[in-house]
């Protein structure tokens, strides 16, 4: 069974379950069913090539199909439709219009302003353009299904502008197999917007964009779910089967995500961008900026011993392009701002070792000298040097036993 | 004469009839009723009188598993649906035989 024939049907499907939509949910999801399979048999009977006009002249409109069963069945005559999707589809029509607008605003000034200033890659201009991308995205995923929420996007002067461009498009030979070929890619927008949330969610969470899988093992299991309710969603969708607030969400989560997809995407890929647009402040994760190992660990502190192994301190390190070297991470400073030390006494922050936070036993933090930072004290062990005052290092901490390697 | 609006009033005794010696997925009903010769059925009409039937307790469905496609759902009478088919069918008769005489008293009276 190809793609054009299962649209046709679940798009008959639809505007059938639509017109039945007053009627209580269980009932309307066992006629759907029965509807279902009717329009499998009756494509199967019309053979490989149904379209939606073939459909009709068999079993007359959807709605006149609806009303047929209606009366037959002895269901209430149709009357106005269930008011619970009135709201959100208003609100949906509205956003759509407005934010498709503003993107292709945005987009339309970012591309003026690149020709005189090179490439505007500003957060607003990649939302704004994401925001188009993504409104044409959802467009040709509706298009050829019927119902509520895709009748209330056709009613939309912009849409029915897209439209027209569409119908030209598909009018070439090139045209409807482009098409048909978008929409046959819909199981892998399942699994990308199942992506897409999981990041979604995983920021307003507070986390990191995890490009391109999350690592932590929480993260792991959230996409999988995603992925499997997302396939679920498609799926029911695909064949009709979905009702009231299930529908609902998909179409707005559909909506939401299309918007955002590309928006993650472009961010996903630019971890500079992103942090200028998720937060005011710069933001660093301890795993991923400054000096590291190779194993990947992070280097805090320098300490540097003289050849008979005693401690230096207040040693400014540059690197071989006279380039300070700063960048090693700090992770929680505070207590040692008056400490002078890195913060103060070095203006470049290059100065070793610094001055560092212990965690005594009962839980309190506080700064120490860097001599008592040291995982070796004031001199090497085994060195020549004579002891120094430095504590001596716990014997079996592992972190020590490391750092000796 | 218009043989869709004579089918509205026996539609439902026509299903059960058709249901009487096996049961049938929906459009099983549908082509079960055009091979009986009644061509102005409605696919949409018949999958509403399934339901009414159904609802009203005449009916019983299960689905069943199909290797070239969806589940079916099939429908069969069950008792309440045997009763009802052998009261309608005793109406229907009285009904067709009052008509067939009325009908053949009026053409006596024509001739």
């Amino acid at each position: 069974m190809n793609t054009i024939q299962t649209t046709a049907a679940a798009s008959y499907v639809d505007a059938v379950r639509d017109a039945l939509a007053d009627l209580p949910d269980d009932e309307v999801a066992e006629v759907v069913e029965d509807v279902a399979e009717h329009l499998e048999q009756v494509m199967a009977e019309l053979g490989g090539d149904a379209s939606e006009a073939a459909l009709e002249d068999r079993l007359g409109t959807p709605e006149q199909y609806a009303a047929e069963l209606r009366a037959a069945a002895g269901f209430p005559e149709g009357g106005v439709r269930r008011s619970r999707m009135a709201a959100p589809l208003g609100l949906m029509r509205f956003l759509v219009t407005w934010l498709s607008r503003a993107g292709a605003a945005v987009a339309a000034l970012g591309l003026v302003l690149m020709f005189a200033d090179g490439p505007p890659l500003t957060p607003a201009y990649l939302l704004g353009c994401a925001v188009v991308l993504g409104a044409l995205g959802e467009w040709v995923l509706v298009r050829r299904r019927s119902g509520d929420a895709a009748s209330v996007l056709r009613e939309l002067p912009d849409v029915r502008r897209v439209e027209s461009w569409i119908a030209a498009l598909t009018a070439k030979p090139w045209g409807a197999a482009t098409v048909d070929f978008v929409v046959s890619l819909r199981p892998a927008w399942w699994l990308l917007r199942a992506w897409v949330a999981t990041q979604v969610l995983l920021v307003a969470l507070g986390a990191r964009l995890a490009f391109p899988v999350p690592r932590t093992p929480i993260a792991m299991v959230v996409l999988a779910a995603a992925a499997i309710g997302s396939v679920w969603l498609g799926r029911q969708a695909v064949r009709g089967t979905l009702f009231g607030w299930r529908r609902l969400v998909q179409v707005a989560g559909n909506a939401v995500l299309t918007v955002l997809t590309p928006a993650v995407l472009v961010l996903a890929g630019s971890s500079d961008s992103y942090l200028s647009v998720w937060y005011d402040e710069p933001y660093y994760e301890p795993d991923y900026y400054g000096l590291h190992h190779n194993d990947g660990s992070a280097i805090l502190n320098l300490f540097l011993y003289d050849e008979d192994g005693r401690l230096l301190e207040g040693v400014r390190i540059y690197d071989q392009d006279g380039r300070p070297v700063d960048n090693v991470e700090v992770w929680d400073w505070a207590e040692c701002l008056d400490q002078g030390g890195w913060y103060a006494g070095g203006a470049q922050g290059n100065v070793f070792p610094r001055p560092a936070i212990v965690y005594t036993e009962s839980g309190f933090s506080r700064c120490v000298d860097p001599a008592d930072a040291s995982p070796f004290g004031f001199t090497l062990p085994g060195s020549s040097a004579p002891a120094g005052v430095g504590p001596e290092p716990a014997a079996g901490d592992p972190e020590r036993l490391e750092f000796e390697k | 004469m218009d043989t869709s609006q004579l089918l509205k009033g026996v539609l439902d005794l026509a299903v059960l009839a058709v249901l009487r010696d096996s049961d049938g997925y929906g459009y099983d009903v549908v082509r079960r009723l055009r091979a009986a010769g009644l061509t102005d059925v409605g696919d949409a009409s018949v999958y509403g009188t399934l339901r009414r039937l159904y609802r009203a307790g005449g009916l019983t469905t299960y689905v069943v598993p199909s290797d070239e496609g969806p589940h079916r759902k099939y429908y069969g009478l069950n008792a309440a649906g045997r009763d009802l088919l052998a009261e309608s069918t005793k109406t229907w008769r009285e009904f067709a035989d009052a008509m067939t005489a009325l009908l053949e008293t009026g053409a006596k009276e024509v001739a």
